[in-house]
């Protein structure tokens, strides 16, 4: 069958969705089950079939979704009535709409480059956090003898936890070893609530 | 939204969420609440609403 030319295609929408939290791993075949189910429940049927929706693919914690041109507006409202999928809680924040994929591509590779461009965990100190190490360099202190300074230790229910990534006031925790680990979320004022509770000197 | 235009009571909207993941964009809103006739006005209004209904600025009873 011989493919259209671009000017007798039917036209598309494509809807570029942030998922959240981060880190989490959605499939997309559940993505598009979960999004099918949300655009009928709140628009019916009929709508649905006008709208064709479908799920692109998952790329780099982004969704991208395509429609029928014109109703891309409902396909937004629906997904932003989308809670859970296949029984993990998530949300779906929409950055962009567009007719190519292409296009949405490029705003992905510029929301990966301004989320990567925010400081590292590493890098400095948590804001209201006075320093980069909790505990002063003492003269036993090997940041005494010039050895590059150490994540300060952090733990949760008594169990040490480790960053994974930072963003803004969020502050994601991976359980450390390597049996039961279980990913955390955290806020910033949490890890600061619990870095004054964890260290001997703190606040 | 017929008796709220006609005698303009205040109106709050929320999402009830009890977590991040439950709580969705001014645009969100305005989308949602586009579907039973709320335009973008309106929903701005209502999320700013809550201070109106808590704390009246006036009294509900109008002394003649």
């Amino acid at each position: 069958m011989a493919v259209r030319p671009p000017t007798l295609r039917e036209k598309r929408r494509y809807v570029l969705a942030r998922i959240d939290p981060d880190g989490v791993q959605v499939d997309p075949k559940d993505l598009y089950y979960a999004m099918y189910e949300a655009v009928v429940s709140l628009f019916g049927d009929l709508v649905a079939a006008a709208m064709q929706p479908s799920v692109i693919g998952i790329e780099s914690g982004c969704a991208l979704f395509r429609c029928r041109r014109g109703t891309e507006r409902e396909l937004m409202i629906a997904l932003s009535t989308l809670g859970a999928c296949r029984e993990i809680p998530v949300a779906l924040r929409i950055l962009a709409v567009s007719g190519t994929v292409e296009s949405l591509r490029e705003r992905i590779a510029a929301f990966q480059e301004k989320v990567h461009a925010e400081p590292a965990p590493a890098e400095g100190p948590l804001p209201g956090y006075d320093d980069a190490s909790p505990l002063p360099p003492g003269p036993e202190s090997p940041a005494a003898d010039g050895a590059a300074l150490t994540e300060p230790e952090y733990q949760f229910g008594g169990a040490p936890v480790a960053i994974v990534a930072r963003r803004g006031h969020k502050v994601d925790v991976i359980e450390k070893g390597f049996k039961n680990t279980r990913r955390l979320y955290l806020t910033t004022e949490d890890l600061e609530i619990l870095h004054a509770t964890t260290i001997p000197d703190g606040i | 939204m017929v008796l709220e235009r006609r005698f303009e009571f205040p109106l709050t909207i929320s999402s009830s969420a009890r977590s991040v993941l439950g709580m969705r964009a001014v645009r969100e809103m305005t989308g949602l609440c586009s579907l039973f006739g709320m335009d973008e006005t309106g929903v701005q209004a209502a999320l700013a609403g809550v201070a109106r209904v808590t704390a009246p600025e006036e009294n509900p009873v109008r002394v003649i």
